[in-house]
């Protein structure tokens, strides 16, 4: 069964080449493309999607349609999953899109749509229920809470610090131990470490960590996303 | 509602003031006739029962009464009203007196001229004339009266020394009435010059402040102004030079590579993913371009998270605090970002490349506050006037009613701070 995606981006070219880069995966079908959010919201109506592709800035506004987007199918739809192309590697926008739970929700960067399997990646990930963040949000994110003052990011180990990173992007365990070419137990052994040094009740469930990480990077610690 | 007179208006403290030396001319005035009447009728009863005293006395009484008629006006801040009044009975108790008692004469021309010095502060302009008329016409025709008539005879009916002791008693009441009268009006007249004198001094000298401050402003503006256009000519520049020129590299690549897909298929593969890295590289160069004009950022999420990208693009390490901003409004964020940002590159370019920047946003209610702190190399303030790096910043937060202050010490490092009002959104 293929994955079934609607896509929704203002600007032709993007479009063309997004339904392009789709086009070579044999799991996943481009159901529709869509250029506003208003068109958006009726093409999910019409083709009841797994996952929906959507750009942030779009028509009639102009400002976070992308998210607003996301918002309105977390009350209507919430087994739709949303995957965010955005421009913007600022970490305010993908926080913005997990405020209401990270649990199929991915946010990729336009700057990363051509490295080949990301895409692909973010959606597959986000359609069996988890959540995908671009690294180099993540990467914004981490660099942003080192700056900040008094910061207990300074507690962790370099290779603690590339863990938490990792956690950040909503891989499972399995995904971070290939990543960083050590053995899950590793993994789940530096996770504990890291959040009794944050001060951070641990969680299991894989997408209530990504929450609690982000958050803390966010440095918004006392909010939980309870409702993941 | 009464009308408005040369010195005073009606509701001004000066006019109280008026309101109230009248009254107490008028009280002077009918307590002279009071006196007048007492005089009279202990004349008539200790010295000579002549008939015409008491006629006398009940014309006196009569005057006084006018006079005293003149309170009520008065209270109404009516005050030419009272002047009215007090002028008439004047004027027609010196007739009358002139001609009954024609030794009273010259005491009867001081009466008959009192209105025309007491009228000025109470009577508009265009009806002085009249009373100045009026009291020279009664004037003359009391001196007339006095010298060239004798109807009633009364002078005979009294012991000689009855008149002279009479115009001598009552030559200091009258002539003190009209001393100051005339005193008073001078008095006050020259304190309103100078009064008026000194409100132009420093009219001129607020005058000059004000054409100073213009002066200033139009500095500034002009100095905005021609930022403005730096700034547009410099993105022109960018524009051309960077994203531009890598565009055109792209398309002539690509050129060379389509040859290249039927040639060697391999060396195309390459090509494109070289070219691939050429287009990251423009996007990259937009993106800062398009932050360097306005950072959608900002518009979305405010000062924390622009900034925090801000820092990110400084080539020395930066600490931003700034996580619990609030939002405000477009134009004092517009105002503090470009602000920080252009301290960030005044710090990145000469604090040295082994200074630190720490960065911080606060807002205590009123002012909303950022400071830009390094501890690098620093500079003499005394020594080096701030230059243009800072003007810019001093426009900025000036147009919005904000100011700066720059505090530097040679190797110590310097800081920027900034404080403009802001009403949180």
């Amino acid at each position: 069964m293929p994955l079934r995606v609607v896509l929704a981006e203002d600007n032709l070219l993007v479009r063309e080449g997004v339904t392009s880069l789709l086009s070579t995966y044999d799991d996943i079908e481009l159901v529709d493309a869509c250029s506003d959010m208003v068109e958006l919201m009726a093409s999910v109506a019409a083709h009841g999607p797994d996952v929906v592709l959507t750009d942030i800035r779009m028509p009639p506004g102009h400002t976070d349609e992308g998210i607003q987007a996301a918002r309105r199918l977390q009350h209507e739809a919430p087994d739709i999953g949303v995957v965010v192309l955005s421009q913007y590697v600022e970490p305010a926008y993908a926080l913005d899109l997990l405020g209401n739970g990270s649990r199929r929700r991915g946010y990729v960067l336009k700057d990363n749509v051509d490295d080949v399997d990301r895409l692909a990646t973010a959606l597959r990930t986000v359609a069996s229920g988890g959540s995908y963040i671009d690294d180099d949000v993540v990467d914004a994110l981490v660099r942003g809470r080192r700056r900040s003052l008094g910061s207990p990011l300074t507690r962790l180990t370099a290779r603690e610090t590339d863990v938490l990173a990792e956690l950040a992007t909503g891989r499972s365990n399995a995904a971070i131990a290939r990543a960083l070419g050590i053995s899950e137990h590793a993994i789940e052994k530096h996770t504990s470490v890291i959040f009794a040094k944050l001060g951070l009740a641990e969680k299991t469930d894989v997408n209530r960590r990504v929450m609690a990480v982000l958050l803390f990077l966010a440095g918004r610690p006392s909010e939980t996303a309870e409702h993941c | 509602m009464p009308a408005d007179h040369q010195y005073a208006l009606h509701g001004t403290p000066v006019f109280d003031e008026e309101r109230e030396r009248l009254h107490l001319l008028v009280v002077y005035d009918v307590v002279t006739g009071a006196t007048a009447v007492v005089v009279i009728v202990m004349t008539y009863v200790f010295i000579a029962r002549t008939p015409w005293l008491p006629l006398l006395a009940v014309l006196v009484a009569l005057a006084a009464s006018l006079m005293a008629a003149g309170f009520r006006p008065i209270a109404r801040g009516d005050l030419e009203g009272a002047v009215r009044r007090l002028a008439v009975a004047n004027w027609s108790i010196a007739l009358a007196a002139a001609a009954i008692a024609t030794f009273a004469w010259p005491l009867m021309v001081l009466a008959a001229l009192l209105p025309a010095v007491l009228a000025p502060p109470y009577v508009p302009r265009r009806r002085l004339g009249l009373y100045v008329a009026a009291s020279l016409a009664v004037a003359l025709g009391v001196a007339t009266i006095g010298l060239l008539q004798d109807f009633s005879g009364f002078e005979d009916q009294l012991p000689t020394w009855v008149p002279p002791a009479v115009v001598i008693f009552f030559t200091p009441f009258m002539a003190w009435m009209v001393i100051e009268t005339v005193l008073q009006n001078s008095t006050r007249l020259h304190a309103a010059l100078s009064h008026t004198l000194a409100a132009n001094v420093q009219l001129r000298q607020s005058e000059e402040v004000l054409a100073k401050q213009a002066e200033s402003l139009q500095a500034s503006r002009a100095r905005l102004v021609a930022a403005t256009d730096r700034e547009r000519r410099r993105v022109e520049r960018d524009l051309h030079d960077g994203a531009q020129q890598r565009l055109v590299a792209v398309g002539l690549r690509l050129r060379l590579t389509q040859d290249l897909c039927r040639r060697d298929p391999d060396a195309a593969i390459q090509a494109l993913a070289a070219l691939r890295e050429e287009v990251h590289a423009a996007r990259t160069e937009l993106r800062d371009l398009a932050h360097g004009v306005y950072p959608a950022v900002l518009s979305q999420h405010g000062l924390g998270a622009a900034l925090g990208a801000a820092a990110d693009r400084c080539p020395i390490p930066v600490g931003v605090d700034a996580d619990n901003v609030r939002r405000f409004d477009r134009q004092v964020e517009a105002t503090v970002y470009f602000c920080c940002v252009e301290a960030l590159q005044n710090a990145a370019k000469y604090a040295g490349a082994e200074a630190r920047v720490q960065l911080t946003i606060d807002f205590d209610g009123d002012q909303l506050g950022f400071t830009v702190a390094d501890d690098g190399v620093g500079f003499d303030t005394t020594e080096v006037p701030e230059g243009d790096g800072f003007a810019n910043l001093r426009d900025r937060l000036g147009a919005t009613g904000g100011r700066l202050v720059v505090d530097s010490r040679t190797g110590r490092g310097t800081t920027v701070t900034g404080t403009l009002p802001a009403v949180p959104r």
